[in-house]
């Protein structure tokens, strides 16, 4: 859609950016102390420039394992890397975008930006990269707009470039879409699947929504509750650009369905 | 456009894209050109100011007089500067302009506002119906003010200086320690207990205490000034910033900000619609805390002027520096939201205040 021939997003995409999570458990304790194991000896491996979704239905760790990656979270047992370095807090190497925007309130689309490159105290040096990225997303001439001026959509586009401005090698997605209308949904969808094969961040995101998960994984981790792990691994042979009415991906739905037990039974009197 | 305003008229939020925010005001009502009957009385409206000061001046002049002794001559060419102002700012509105804008939304108000002056003067020195000298007339309260607008001219000064060094400290030590008690679980421990105890003393009772500790008057006032303030302030930057959303801290976070970024550019902008409150309240309180402490140990300052001249039974200059005490209070109260309009301009068209 936008060719952005700016020197920021020509930046080669790196060869880095691979995550390893082995044998990760995170236990809750509910308030009369009994425990809930959130997620149960999680394995994980993703390749540099990789796009997984975690799929799975509510209370199966996906999110924990997300936060956990993020930094956000400390697991109870287990090891998880970037690359060769140990994950032991959030760093801006791993962005992340939630279901809800959470832009800060009180900064304009501009100072959302711009909020990672201030953090890290090098905006000077990386200026133009505030504007390249809200161009990226599709929001120049909003630079001003406070987030409760900005629709849903606009406002996870915000959310997505301040992520990116960072430069992170992952992006973390938690639902990132979940909050949005379908027409919305599917148009981001498109978004981030563009912005991805442009930039080769390495990308991970929890979802619900089994099409949204075909249409834009290289790998699906389907995932099962109490305790939550990890169920398979499916692999999406599916070329891309990929067709949401193909019948390939009908096949593939179908058969993630049966794995997660949503798939229904056809009953005799069906074809009568 | 016009139109579409009626039907705006109790529908406040408007969603989706950026679209900006439109005030439809009684003023914007009623401008609106429809009608011969409208405009008419859209006129009369704007006139009322002009009846009401020539009422005001002709109930002056051609009333007699109840009570009797030195009548302020001023008053009356007051009067004749108002009616001739207000007939000045008819005339200019007849023409569409922003002063009929203006005096279209205000007219009722600066009617009512002088016809309020002559109701004053009808009970006083027209009917004298309230006893002297408790309740003078507008016109010796005028007198007054004009006799003695040097001291008290000094005494707001006095006044002014003495609030602003004990509001500045007091909301300063409140930010901090708001700031400390809302981030730090330990300091929480330690500093909320102290507030629940000493916070709810009104800052006027340490009086006798603050005499004795500080060498002069001016520090002992600024300094009780300063504790009525910190209070409040303390309490809601506390609860303000223990209240912030973690979703903002974490994306922070994985952002890159430090501890120190964190507290400086997400807690407390974040926070600080609660803190004005904070500040708010506590510029009230220092308000009350000042006029004491000048009435009682201060020797200088509207506070004290107030008394001084209650001792002389000059009820009129009582008046006359209540008048000036409500026109700087409600400045400087005027000037703190300015401030919070300029912090909080993001909160435009999604909080009404």
């Amino acid at each position: 859609m936008v060719t952005n021939s700016s020197a920021a997003l020509q930046e080669a995409p790196e060869q880095s950016g691979a995550i390893y999570v082995k044998d990760v458990r995170r236990v809750f304790l509910n308030a009369k102390g009994e425990e809930t194991v959130a997620l149960e000896r999680a394995n994980l491996e993703i390749q540099p420039g990789e796009m997984v979704s975690l799929l799975g239905p509510s209370g199966c760790g996906k999110s924990t394992l997300l936060r956990i990656i993020a930094g956000l979270d400390k697991p109870d047992a287990g090891e998880l890397y970037l690359d060769d370095a140990p994950i032991s807090g959030p760093h801006h190497e791993r962005g992340l975008v939630f279901q809800d925007p959470t832009l800060f309130s009180w900064l304009t689309v501009e100072g959302n930006v711009s909020f990672g490159l201030k953090a890290r105290g090098i905006i000077k040096e990386k200026k133009g990269d505030v504007d390249d990225y809200i161009r990226l997303v599709g929001l120049d001439g909003f630079q001003n707009a406070y987030p409760h001026q900005l629709s849903g959509g606009m406002a996870q586009r915000v959310a997505l470039a301040r992520a990116l401005v960072n430069h992170p090698k992952v992006l973390l997605l938690d639902e990132p879409l979940g909050a949005l209308d379908a027409f919305t949904r599917m148009q981001m969808q498109d978004e981030i699947l563009r912005i991805w094969q442009d930039r080769g961040t390495t990308m991970l995101f929890v979802t619900h929504d089994v099409d949204e998960a075909i249409y834009m994984s290289d790998r699906i981790i389907v995932m099962s509750p109490r305790p939550g792990k990890i169920q398979e691994v499916i692999e999406v042979q599916l070329s891309r650009p990929r067709a949401r009415n193909h019948p390939d991906f009908f096949l593939l739905r179908s058969k993630i369905l049966e794995i997660l037990h949503f798939a229904g039974e056809i009953s005799e009197n069906y074809y009568l | 456009m016009k139109t579409v305003i009626t039907e705006k008229e109790g529908v406040t939020t408007v969603a989706s894209e950026v679209i900006p925010q439109e005030r439809s005001s009684v003023a914007t009502a009623l401008a609106a050109p429809p009608g011969l009957g409208r405009a008419l009385r859209g006129t009369l409206i704007r006139f009322l100011p002009v009846v009401a000061a020539a009422v005001a001046l002709g109930v002056h002049v051609q009333a007699p007089n109840q009570q009797t002794f030195a009548i302020n001559e001023q008053y009356q060419t007051l009067l004749g500067v108002l009616l001739a102002l207000n007939f000045v700012l008819f005339a200019i509105s007849l023409a569409p302009s922003k002063v009929r804008f203006w005096l279209q939304e205000n007219a009722p108000l600066a009617a009512a506002s002088v016809g309020l002056l002559t109701l004053w003067e009808l009970v006083t020195l027209k009917l004298g119906l309230l006893p002297l000298p408790y309740f003078p007339g507008p016109d010796k309260v005028l007198g007054a003010l004009l006799e003695d607008w040097k001291l008290i001219g000094t005494s707001a000064f006095y006044s002014l200086r003495l609030l602003f060094t004990g509001y500045l400290v007091g909301a300063l030590a409140g930010l901090v320690t708001g700031i400390l008690m809302g981030w730090s679980k330990k300091w929480h421990y330690w500093v909320s207990p102290v507030m629940k105890v000493v916070g709810p003393v009104p800052a006027t009772a340490w009086i006798p205490l603050a005499m004795v500790i500080f060498p002069t008057s001016f520090q002992a006032s600024a300094s009780l000034v300063a504790l009525a303030v910190w209070f409040p302030v303390t309490v809601m930057t506390g609860s303000g910033i223990a209240n912030v959303r973690n979703a903002f801290f974490e994306v922070a976070r994985t952002l890159g900000a430090n501890d120190r970024f964190l507290i400086f550019r997400v807690a407390i902008p974040a926070a600080f619609p609660t803190i004005f409150v904070g500040l708010f309240m506590g510029l009230g309180s220092s308000f009350l805390v000042l006029i004491v402490a000048e009435m009682i140990g201060v020797k200088a300052g509207l506070g004290w002027y107030i008394s001084w001249v209650q001792g002389w039974a000059e009820y009129s200059k009582v008046y006359a520096c209540l008048m000036v005490i409500a026109l700087i209070f409600s400045s400087v109260i005027a000037l703190l939201f300015k401030f919070r309009d300029r912090v909080l301009v993001w909160q435009k068209g999604l909080i009404k205040w």
